[in-house]
């Protein structure tokens, strides 16, 4: 942006203030995670305390959560069907997402919407019979059952958010390389995809997160504690009838988000940067 | 029509390549029709595997007076007409549209507001960037237990702050009508990052240049956003809510946590009433024909979408 | 672990395919009414088992169970696997096992499941009839949730029993003695309100602790939603309209008023903060209590339900072992199930939870356990007397009945009524009429 003779003040009012704000409201349920990860029982069950308060700071939560349950392999787990999943849908629904973006063809969107209405149809009717098609191909209780079932949801998902991507890119720039002779698919791995970058890269980050933090699918198809992801598993072993383990419930929400948010931050801060400089002349 | 006229130009370019052979495979994959398939195929195929059988199978249900375990009758639509006069449904099918109605409001509202904001540079720009994701990435099962750790009566720290100022908390996921704002409040809460993260990368491809012509000519921070970003973002604008309100409309992990459709079933959105009725209760059946009620009102929604999006290409 | 999912696909190789084995084999000899469930034996692989349990709070609890589990698989060459779940999360397995027709063998799970699908469990009468012998006879509860029909679908596992845990020294202080009615436990209620230490009841949507409560005052008062032929809804009557009533004075006079968002953890955190002074609760206040807040547990006692117009009632959690009937080794989980329901195992595993749960034989009267702690014998004094009905009662706990619970139909006639919603007899017509829905369905 032109530098502008702006007072600092109105920066300070319309950038810094809101950002504190947005700041505080979206991540104060983080905090108070931290704060009971680290609180003893005797303090956290104790009314009269101030609750932002840690008397005496402990790590008994984080170490029941390392050494009396699978915590490790469940993230373990939960990564690589995440990651598995994410590529798989990318592969699968950008390839679609620009067909029903840019072609115009018989059926099409017909076919675009029959992608679209599997992703209407509710989870909760459809993991019974799904269970039934994961046992008829053999991969009951395996990560491979998240990892072929979650792109289900992940594909017509991904494939509509880059419809939007691919269309908001001008179509001059792929018309011209037709011109000068490149074939369709130049124009798409050439021209386009760079282009919808972004975009892809934020489904990716999309996919990867509803991959992350599926539940039903995970807690119905795999029954091995090895194999479980970690909503599935840090809910079965850490809400023990009517006594919930809240320290460790918290430090494993904590170090289930907090570690991927880290590693966000360098994608999103690629696509950012990496386009902002003018990649799109127009 | 600009993409008419472009299919019209490509056969030619090509033609004049490769002359004569129709049925050459390179020439082929220029035809629309040809690579569009091609390139949807792989993904059709993934679906058709996994969802085609269970979707139906899921219609078929809803269909029969099933129970778990026992495979019921042909009842016609039985289960839908039961449905629209018990009481309990009712106030779901309320639930659910006033879930989504107001999240995606909030959503949108918040979601562009942030974006725009994150649009800027500024110290830590970064670390602030991928924060903003958090509430996003937390398994929802993991978040909402903090949440009712947060809204718990005995022990809200809510509460507790309100308390310093005086102000007497109330029973959040207890005294009507608390219990649904509470639940739409987590749903903002955990949504807005997707739209606004969405709307950055919508955003970085809009051209600088506009942005500085039209400061040039005097124009506003609001009118800037009124005449260049929103226009450009549209179409990922409307993706993203039409995607976010089916995702909030068949919402459950969050209402299965927090409430689990209490008290007295006032909470309960379709995916839990159908899993209440449809698993525990063995009314297998009767559950299918409620999660498929989500269906029609989706269908409609994304017809008017899709209709309103196709307009705004022939402008 | 390097990569856990590698060694899935063994695990997977027995799942999919039928068999059973070395055990298998020696099984079947003493199983020949099972012929049809035998798989034929495959050379070398020992059967598996996998069992669904739901996760104990006293986790060492789970630790012995695995460890018995194992020792028996060992001696018979099975291989055992126990699988704990959170409570909430286990309708949606046995849905989807049944659904697809694999999954646990053995499943653990709560009060009228049998009935629900009965279809899907094996025929168990036998094992449980051999048990009553020698366990020295059954609890009436046990046997209405588990035996459909005449025919028994489940084994009897546990008892988990509530009755009230209070403490004492709020009682003195407000001067009120332990009620034995329950117009003595509202008013004993309002003097303790008044005090600043109400008593705390959950009325939301929760397993345990909600159905557990209003169930048996609706049937004190003389409310029921059936007639004995399970069938005839018959919950309007001046008798619920009453429990409606008496319910609202309660909850306004008595009751910690944020219980409508209570699910089953709240009263325990409630009780512990010191916020409440009774509630309905199984064992796991006191035994928190007693490792985390010796003081609290110092002043805190048990007793049992109080009395209404129609009686003592109590509602139990009852959790039995079903075995699935796409099992590929009935007879080897029928084994399991036996040996563990042995005296020598089980009061070993009674002992470790500290008889949060105990066996529904009565045998279980005499258990060493209840001498442990003098404070806990409450627990065993609710089931022992013979109070404890089930949801559908005066008639079976049919899957109708099960459907009511399930959809918290009564908690939420008094739920709808303390709320203020409905005028007690608008809440009454509201549930009779949600009733008769259930009930109607073919």
């Amino acid at each position: 942006m032109t530098p502008r003779p702006v007072a600092i003040l109105d920066r300070f009012i319309s950038i810094y203030v809101p950002v504190v704000i947005t700041l505080v409201l979206l991540l104060f349920p983080f905090y108070w995670m931290a704060v009971t990860s680290v609180k003893p029982n005797a303090e956290l069950f104790d009314v009269k305390a101030n609750p932002f308060i840690v008397l005496r700071p402990t790590l008994e939560h984080y170490r029941y959560l390392f050494e009396r349950t699978l915590f490790a392999n469940w993230l373990l787990n939960t990564t690589v069907v995440a990651a598995l999943s994410t590529a798989i849908s990318l592969v699968l629904s950008v390839p679609a997402g620009y067909a029903l973006a840019r072609f115009r063809f018989p059926g099409g969107t017909l076919l675009g919407w029959g992608i679209f209405v599997t992703y209407l149809v509710p989870q909760t009717l459809l993991f019974l019979p799904l269970t039934q098609v994961i046992n008829w191909l053999g991969l009951a209780n395996t990560i491979w059952s998240l990892v072929l079932t979650y792109p289900t949801f992940l594909v017509p998902f991904g494939s509509w958010l880059l419809i939007g991507y691919f269309r908001s890119i001008p179509k001059d720039l792929e018309e011209s390389a037709l011109v000068d002779g490149a074939t369709r698919l130049q124009a798409l791995v050439r021209i386009a995809l760079p282009l919808a970058l972004p975009g892809i890269l934020s489904v990716g980050i999309f996919s990867f997160t509803l991959s992350w933090n599926e539940f039903i699918y995970a807690l119905v198809f795999i029954s091995d504690p090895v194999n479980k992801t970690v909503p599935v598993g840090v809910t079965s072993e850490l809400i023990r009838g009517d006594v919930f383990f809240w320290g460790s419930l918290m430090a494993g929400a904590l170090l289930g988000s907090v570690p991927v948010a880290l590693i966000y931050s360098f994608f999103v801060e690629y696509f950012v940067a990496g386009l902002t400089a003018g990649a799109v002349k127009g | 029509m600009a993409e008419k006229g472009a299919l019209a130009e490509a056969p030619p370019v090509a033609v004049a390549k490769k002359p004569a052979r129709p049925w050459d495979p390179r020439l082929l994959l220029e035809r629309e029709e040809v690579l569009g398939y091609l390139l949807m195929l792989p993904a059709l195929g993934l679906l058709t595997t996994f969802v085609v059988y269970p979707f139906l199978y899921g219609i078929w249900l809803s269909l029969t007076d099933s129970r778990i375990g026992v495979p019921g009758g042909f009842v016609g639509l039985k289960n839908f007409i039961e449905l629209t006069r018990d009481s309990i449904f009712q106030q779901t099918f309320r639930n659910t549209f006033l879930y989504t109605g107001v999240t995606t409001v909030f959503k949108l509202a918040f979601g562009l507001a942030v974006a725009v904001l994150l649009n800027n540079t500024f110290p830590l720009k970064r670390f602030v960037r991928a924060a903003v994701l958090l509430p996003w990435i937390v398994p929802t099962v993991l978040s909402a237990l903090a949440w009712l750790w947060m809204f718990d009566s005995t022990f809200s720290v809510i509460n507790w702050m309100l308390a310093r100022f005086g102000i007497k908390g109330p029973v959040w996921l207890g005294t009507n009508p608390w219990p649904m704002i509470s639940l739409m409040a987590v749903n903002i809460w955990r949504g807005t990052p997707f739209y606004a993260i969405s709307f950055l990368a919508g955003m970085q491809v809009i051209n600088q240049e506009l942005y500085e012509a039209a400061a040039i000519d005097g124009a506003s921070r609001w009118q800037m956003f009124r005449h260049i970003t929103l226009p450009t973002l549209r179409p990922v604008i409307i993706i993203v809510v039409l995607l976010s309100v089916i995702l909030t409309f068949s919402d459950f992990q969050l209402i299965y946590v927090l409430t689990r459709g209490g008290p007295a079933n006032s909470t309960h959105l379709f995916a839990t009433l159908a899993y209440q009725v449809g698993l525990p209760s063995g009314e297998i059946g009767l559950g299918a024909a409620i999660s498929l009620f989500i269906f029609p009102a989706l269908c409609l929604t994304v017809f008017l979408t899709l209709w309103y999006m196709r307009r705004q290409e022939l402008d | 672990m390097g990569k856990p999912w590698r060694k899935v696909i063994t695990r997977r190789e027995f799942l999919g395919s039928a068999l059973a084995v070395g055990a298998g084999a020696v099984a079947a000899a003493c199983a020949p009414s099972q012929p049809a469930q035998q798989a034929p034996a495959v050379q070398g692989r020992p059967t598996q088992l996998l069992v669904l349990w739901q996760s104990s709070f006293v986790q060492e609890q789970d630790k012995l169970l695995d460890q018995m589990a194992q020792d028996w698989g060992k001696k018979n060459n099975v291989e055992v696997r126990v699988e704990h779940i959170a409570y909430n999360d286990t309708p949606a397995r046995i849905a989807a096992a049944i659904q697809a027709g694999s999954g646990p063998d053995v499943i653990r799970w709560t009060q009228g499941w049998a009935w629900i699908y009965e279809n899907s469990l094996v025929d168990v009468s036998k094992e449980v009839e051999d048990l009553i012998k020698r366990l020295g006879g059954i609890y009436p509860d046990a046997e209405a949730y588990n035996k459909v029909g005449g025919v028994w679908r489940a084994v009897p596992w546990s008892v988990n029993p509530g009755v009230f845990v209070y403490r004492t020294d709020y009682f003195q202080e407000a001067r009120v003695q332990v009620p034995t009615t329950w117009d003595e436990f509202i008013q004993v209620g309002k003097k303790l309100k008044a005090y600043g230490k109400p008593i705390g009841q959950a009325l939301g949507h929760s397993y345990g602790d909600p159905p557990g409560f209003w169930y048996p005052w609706l049937w004190a008062w003389g409310g029921k939603e059936v007639l004995e032929d399970g069938k005839t809804v018959a919950l309007e009557s001046d008798a619920t309209l009453l429990a409606v009533e008496k319910a609202v004075e309660l909850f306004y006079g008595a009751l910690d008023e944020s219980g409508l968002s209570w699910d089953d953890t709240s009263n325990n955190r409630a009780y512990l903060a010191e916020q409440i002074s009774c509630t309905l609760n199984g064992a796991s206040i006191y035994f928190v209590a007693k490792r985390d807040f010796p003081k609290v547990a110092q002043v805190s006692d048990h007793f049992v339900h109080p009395r209404g117009p129609a009686g003592q009632f109590s509602l139990h959690a009852l959790f039995s072992l079903g075995i699935m009937s796409y099992s590929k080794n009935v007879q080897a989980a029928k084994d399991l199930i036996m040996y563990l329901m042995d005296p020598q195992q089980y009061s070993k595993w009674v002992d470790v939870g500290l008889a949060y749960e105990f066996a529904p034989f009565k045998y279980s009267e005499n258990d060493p356990v209840w001498n442990k702690d003098p404070k806990i014998k409450a627990f065993r004094d609710i089931v022992v007397n013979g109070s404890g009905r089930w949801p559908g009662w005066p008639g079976p706990p049919t899957a109708k009945a099960a459907q009511v619970r399930e959809a918290y139909i009564i908690v939420d006639l008094f739920a709808k009524a303390c709320s203020r919603e409905f005028k007690p007899a608008d809440a009454v017509k509201w549930a009779a009429g949600q009733l008769r829905q259930i009930y109607g369905r073919s």
